[in-house]
């Protein structure tokens, strides 16, 4: 009898104190773009971009609308999409990869950690293996703050440059990732 | 001659006129902005939830004015704010103008899950959730 009181209480005192929470999430995450021109530098940024991060095995996912990037002038905008990205055919781009060093790292505790990640970047249909490093930190309230930055060649995922416009628009763009996770909680 | 150039300069000077105000045109503010649908959250997520196609074709690009309850809210790094209507996970996203929230700082802050709100902004399509950006909340008095 006794043997079993005991195990009960072990029992509830794991539940107590083992943090059920691996999985963390959130739909506002931020993505932007940029790249130097001759004329003018271009630059858009998304808000609601999705992800969700397993701190146990280092999966992430990440998930976009394109028409959702947001430029500073309307024209722009309206070329990004109509004519470089083709969102109506394209409407979404995705990243699913993983952090390469996730056992070394223990983001149950707060700090910052700095990780390498691969995936496969999906843009247009087209997907390419990338790897890229990043910076993750575990805050005091539960929550974890993701931060990275990768170059990607336009090319790569067929977005096709007018000629009269080649030597204006950079073949290389930055891409800037800052999210802000809450514990997912369903 | 100098008729000719007369006439070149008098089309070329609004041509060029034109061509700035085009090019460096902003990206339209909500505000004042009539919507093209006004609608209920539930409504609308069903539609995209039902045939996305169908939905995007009527929806993506337009103005929305979406009234629906508040699941929740989040603000990124950067200060940006969405709001949640009906569900954390399906439903829909509005990306809040990043104007106007500073704006509206105190009435963003002020709003508690639970409570019925009216949103107004550009649709983009659907991703987990229909997503709404540049928007602005509706509040009664400024209602058309």
């Amino acid at each position: 009898m006794k043997t079993i009181i005991s195990l009960i209480i072990i029992f509830t005192f794991f539940n107590l104190i083992l943090p059920a929470q691996e999985r963390y999430f959130t739909k506002s995450g931020t993505i932007s773009f940029y790249s130097h021109a001759p004329l003018e530098d271009i630059r858009a940024e998304n808000n609601q971009v999705t992800s969700i991060l397993d701190i146990k095995t280092g999966d992430m996912v990440f998930a976009v609308l394109i028409r959702s990037f947001t430029f500073k002038k309307a024209l722009m905008q309206e070329h990004f999409n109509e004519n470089y990205m083709e969102s109506d055919k394209f409407p979404k781009a995705k990243f699913k990869g993983n952090i390469v060093d996730i056992s070394e790292i223990d983001l149950d505790k707060p700090g910052t950690y700095q990780v390498k990640i691969q995936g496969m970047l999906t843009i247009r249909d087209k997907t390419k293996n990338i790897e890229l490093e990043g910076e993750l930190q575990k805050l005091e309230k539960d929550q974890i703050s993701g931060k990275a930055k990768f170059n990607i060649d336009i090319a790569d995922y067929g977005i096709v440059i007018p000629a009269v416009v080649k030597d204006k628009i950079a073949k290389s763009i930055e891409i800037s990732c800052n999210l802000l996770y809450d514990p997912y909680k369903k | 001659m100098r008729k000719i150039l007369i006439i070149i300069l008098l089309i070329g000077i609004p041509v060029i006129f034109v061509a700035i105000y085009l090019y460096t045109k902003p990206v339209k503010d909500l505000t004042h902005a009539s919507p093209d649908y006004v609608l209920e959250a539930s409504v609308l997520y069903e539609e995209f939830a039902q045939n996305e196609a169908a939905a995007n074709k009527k929806y993506v690009n337009k103005i929305l004015e979406v009234s629906g309850m508040l699941a929740g809210k989040q603000t990124n790094n950067n200060g940006s704010t969405s709001l949640f209507l009906l569900d954390d996970l399906m439903g829909i996203n509005c990306s809040l103008d990043s104007a106007y929230s500073t704006l509206e700082k105190e009435a963003v802050k002020s709003l508690k899950t639970g409570e019925k709100i009216i949103i107004k902004g550009k649709c983009n399509g659907m991703l987990t959730d229909v997503q709404l950006s540049s928007c602005i909340l509706v509040k009664p008095e400024t209602r058309k």
